[in-house]
């Protein structure tokens, strides 16, 4: 049990992934957080959502800043509302900002928060969960000089709809309507769209760790990017001498794949995560050497988004290593930017 | 009861691998007497194995079990299909992927729920000399689920080749990697409906390779086949010669295939 008082939590927007993914986590971590308030453009969502975590709600951003029961804010609203609600919440004085992926919509943006963070000293962890998983972390722990030796990385993400384990995490109210349906004629400014789309939602989530194989990440060049229906992407590419994979997509069953492979010239890494939302424990992530030894870690009984919030813990009590920093922060930014441009580049090219 | 066949390797290099092999099948084959020629040879799938294949055919062998064939003249291939249907003979090939045992055994299965996926995605990990090598074996395993892939684009590292092709209306997308460890060949078949998920191990043992297949009802793993890809391949020498049904077709496949990536 911490000796302190637990710290008040603001939500900035209450949709699933506030709903599904935080309450139910800081319900796991109860002696570190307390929900303390509920900001949603929509007021009767803000209620409703608030009413079940025992917090108070508004519908005004600078309501709940001004609210000293406040110390985290947690950005769960689109993306394009990131920047400026990190930035307003670190200027109002909170203790730490956890900011969901992406971090921001544009590189500018990305910097801006940085920035932000830097001059006055608030914290901000972005919320990738697989950066904090446990089994991640015990395998990152014993890599060494593996990242340098990487021949080629592979993310495969293969999933069920997201409802399917909302509704498991937690009861949702007021859920957006997803509906998607592949549009009939792709224009370059669709297929842009579609790629951004698809690369900071659903590939964002593993692309700081993909990047932690590529020391020439900056280098990127992609070969081929295709969409996959009805909703995916498949992507290759190379960053150095390095060959990149890409593939995710969204499914109608009920089996959840999300995989991580990388290749050395003697190992082989794989990660296999478990999905979003419910609290199924760590990934299992496992190094096998060219003898056939193998070595696993996890699966660990906690998940990435206890780990993240734990860090978010640690990080107001002072301690600077408890995620990543803000270079490593906005380089990842940087990398998901370059990977949804370019992918949609390239597909437009073949479009045409 | 049938006599057993003589069987005799090619190269020094083949006889320990003959002999394990034969150590499973002791009624079935016996080691060539060397005063005959033998029934049945183990080619080298090297260099011109189609070539040195034919020459077995010709000085007498009545079954060729090429192990592991790589990239060879297509037209070779074809004139050996000829002589094998010419003679009545038996080739077959020992294909480190596409000849897996459990593969094969759950392979109509698989080509039905295949039907309901729309894109087939391959990692391979092992070692190749050649990317054509490397893009053979995708092929293959491909072939062998009754699917004939069209590669399309093909862009390599030092290190990995990616491949990117259409097998009918499914898109395809492989990627090899040079590596020691992990050894082995994954393939997905992604749908909205049906997931596939092959790990074929590709070492020559008899340790089951992975195969499962995902619906609405959840994810069913198929039965384990304890089976080397070697003497799944010396059964079907030893069934085809019996029933005296030759077929050449698999042969005029490979060399197809062949020839598709010799054109990239």
């Amino acid at each position: 049990m911490s000796a302190s008082k637990p710290l008040g939590v603001g939500f900035a927007g209450a949709g699933p992934v506030t709903q599904a993914i935080h309450l139910p986590t800081l319900a796991h971590l109860a002696d570190l957080f307390t929900p303390a308030c509920v900001m949603d453009v929509n007021v009767d969502l803000a209620s409703s959502v608030a009413a079940s975590a025992g917090a108070r709600h508004t519908n005004s951003l600078e309501t709940m800043l001004t609210d000293p029961s406040v110390d985290v804010v947690a950005i769960c609203s689109p993306q394009h509302f990131h920047a400026d609600q990190a930035i307003a919440a670190m200027r109002a004085g909170k203790k730490a900002v956890l900011c969901e992926k992406p971090l921001a919509n544009t590189a500018d943006e990305a910097r801006a928060i940085a920035a932000a963070s830097a001059e006055t000293g608030v914290p901000v962890i972005v919320g990738a969960m697989h950066v904090f998983d446990p089994a991640w972390r015990a395998l990152q722990a014993t890599l060494g000089d593996l990242p340098l030796r990487a021949r080629s990385v592979r993310s495969s993400i293969v999933l069920p709809m997201n409802d399917r384990f909302e509704n498991w995490a937690t009861q949702v109210t007021g859920r957006p309507d997803a509906a998607w349906s592949m549009p009939g004629e792709m224009t370059p400014d669709l297929i842009r769209q579609i790629f951004h789309g698809l690369i900071l939602g659903l590939a964002v989530h593993d692309l700081p760790l993909v990047r932690t194989f590529l020391p020439d990440w900056r280098d990127l060049e992609i070969w081929s990017a295709r969409q996959l229906a009805p909703f995916g992407y498949l992507i290759a590419g190379q960053a150095g001498d390095r060959a990149l994979q890409l593939a995710g997509t969204m499914h109608g069953h009920g089996e959840a794949y999300w995989d991580l492979e990388v290749v050395t010239d003697a190992e082989v890494v794989r990660i296999r995560f478990t999905p979003s939302y419910v609290h199924g424990g760590s990934a299992i992530a496992t190094l096998t050497d060219a003898s056939g030894a193998l070595r696993q870690f996890g699966p660990f009984d906690r998940n990435g988004y206890v780990e993240e919030w734990r860090a978010v813990h640690a990080a107001v009590h002072g301690d600077g290593q408890a995620a990543p920093s803000l270079v490593t922060i906005a380089e990842d930014f940087d990398f998901v930017m370059d990977v949804a441009t370019k992918a949609s580049e390239r597909a437009i090219g073949e479009l045409s | 009861m049938t006599r057993p066949l003589s069987i005799a390797a090619e190269t020094p290099q083949l006889r320990e691998r003959l002999a394990r092999t034969l150590a499973t099948l002791p009624l079935s084959f016996r080691v060539h007497d060397e005063n005959a020629s033998a029934s049945t040879v183990l080619v080298s799938g090297d260099g011109d194995w189609a070539t040195r294949a034919l020459r077995a055919l010709d000085a007498g062998s009545r079954a060729i079990i090429v192990s592991d064939p790589g990239m060879t003249d297509p037209e070779t291939i074809v004139a050996l299909a000829d002589r094998v249907d010419q003679a009545g003979a038996v080739v077959e090939l020992a294909e480190r992927y596409a000849g897996d045992p459990t593969l094969l055994r759950h392979r109509a299965d698989l080509i039905q729920h295949l039907a309901a996926t729309s894109t087939i995605l391959i990692s391979q990990v092992g070692g190749f000399a050649q990317v054509d090598r490397a893009t053979l074996d995708m092929v293959r395993t491909v072939r062998v689920l009754g699917l004939s892939l069209g590669v399309t684009h093909r862009w390599q590292t030092a290190h990995a080749v990616v491949v990117r092709g259409m097998v009918g209306d499914k898109l395809f997308e492989g990627m090899a990697t040079m590596g020691n460890a992990g050894v082995g060949q994954r393939l997905e078949a992604l749908g909205f409906g049906r997931t596939l998920r092959l790990s074929l191990r590709g070492d020559g043992s008899a340790r089951p390779s992975d195969v499962r297949i995902a619906n609405a009802k959840g994810e069913r793993k198929l039965p384990d086949v304890f089976e080397s890809v070697d003497r799944a391949a010396w059964q079907r020498a030893l069934t085809a010669l019996e029933s005296g049904r030759t077929n050449s077709a698999a042969l005029r496949q490979f060399a197809d295939d062949i020839a598709m990536i010799g054109a990239l």
